[in-house]
């Protein structure tokens, strides 16, 4: 009799283990070790970006000395309004690859806006800058995470050229 | 039975630790902000493009022999020349069709040219065929933003073509390159 009753408590003990605990089946001390449920800083991969593709608004006709802005979204839609009369077939959203650690969640950071600077020292410039990435973006399980974005042009005082402007994007691991 | 009771607990605690553990073990992140390498972003603003006719094409005045049987071509340049051919005399003030095009300075226009119908009174027609280098050409706007170019071209006559006075519109289209 004293013999089953350490038995039945043993099932019952390890019942109550699957039901409790994620953890393996393996004695560990729990109060001592931290679980890792992310990889540790020192051993993951550094993150870094390619920009794959330029923001490239081609080329717009300005009719009249008036303003218009152009807007390119992140999905390859454009649309044109006030001065600006068409928008060429060329326009091409800005794509980026964020390289790292599969799974890991980070950050990007674009500008709120961009200076484009032409000719005659005449600027234009993108703003309303949107992505398609998602709101907790995470690099896949290939190790890269692509997305794209697009902006908002405005032009006004009837200045025509070719405008070019430098910016960057940022990322880090959150 | 007392045995039990407190491994129960023991797992109990366990199991709350293991969830709150994350937000206290997870090291903090480490890696600084990295920047992509610089990246432009482009547009090139022009004005709508002009386009003005200066010159009719005219062929002037073409006879035909009468040794004139299968169709012969008869080509005009870009400065106006008509090159005859052996079984047509011509002669009147030929003129190739010139057009000024303008828009943003130093930009490159390509120039469409279809070929078109002549007509005459009677009904017939001729077909006028602009020249290679009339569809080829890809005037560039100066400084500026004007340029102009010429449209030369070949129309066919044969003893069978009826006289007349042939007379059409030639559709010409630019657009920048």
């Amino acid at each position: 009799m004293m013999v089953r009753i350490p038995s039945v408590s043993m099932a019952l003990l390890l019942a109550v283990m699957d039901l409790y605990s994620p953890m393996p089946a393996v004695a560990q001390c729990r109060l001592c070790v931290t679980p890792s449920t992310g990889p540790e800083a020192e051993t993951a991969p550094p993150v870094k970006l390619d920009v794959e593709t330029n923001l490239d608004f081609d080329r717009l006709v300005l009719g009249g000395s008036g303003s218009g802005s152009a807007v390119l979204a992140p999905d390859g839609s454009r649309s044109t309004s006030g001065a600006i009369m068409t928008l060429g077939g060329r326009a091409m959203v800005g794509t980026v690859i964020v390289h790292g650690e599969p799974g890991r969640a980070v950050r990007v950071s674009l500008p709120g806006a961009i200076t484009l600077y032409g000719p005659t020292g005449s600027e234009v410039r993108i703003d309303s800058i949107r992505s398609d990435l998602p709101s907790l973006p995470r690099i896949g399980s290939n190790g890269s995470l692509s997305f794209r974005f697009g902006g908002e042009l405005h032009v006004s005082g009837g200045a025509d050229g070719n405008f070019r402007g430098d910016f960057q994007v940022d990322v880090d691991y959150l | 039975m007392d045995k039990f009771t407190r491994t129960l607990s023991l797992l109990g605690a366990g199991a709350a630790f293991v969830v709150a553990a994350p937000a206290l073990a997870a090291p903090p992140s480490t890696t600084a902000v990295v920047a992509s390498p610089a990246a432009t972003a482009r547009a090139q603003i022009v004005d709508p493009l002009t386009l003005t006719k200066t010159s009719d094409l005219d062929f002037g005045t073409l006879v035909k022999k009468t040794t004139l049987g299968a169709a012969e071509t008869v080509v005009i340049d870009e400065s106006g020349v008509v090159t005859c051919t052996t079984n047509l005399l011509c002669s009147g003030t030929p003129t190739a069709a010139s057009f000024d095009v303008a828009g943003s300075a130093d930009q490159v226009v390509k120039v469409y040219i279809a070929a078109s119908t002549l007509t005459a009174p009677g009904g017939a027609t001729l077909t006028f065929t602009p020249s290679s280098s009339a569809v080829t050409t890809s005037p560039v706007l100066d400084g500026s933003g004007n340029a102009s170019f010429k449209v030369a071209g070949s129309i066919d006559v044969a003893s069978t073509t009826a006289s007349g006075i042939y007379v059409g519109n030639m559709d010409v289209t630019v657009d920048y390159n």
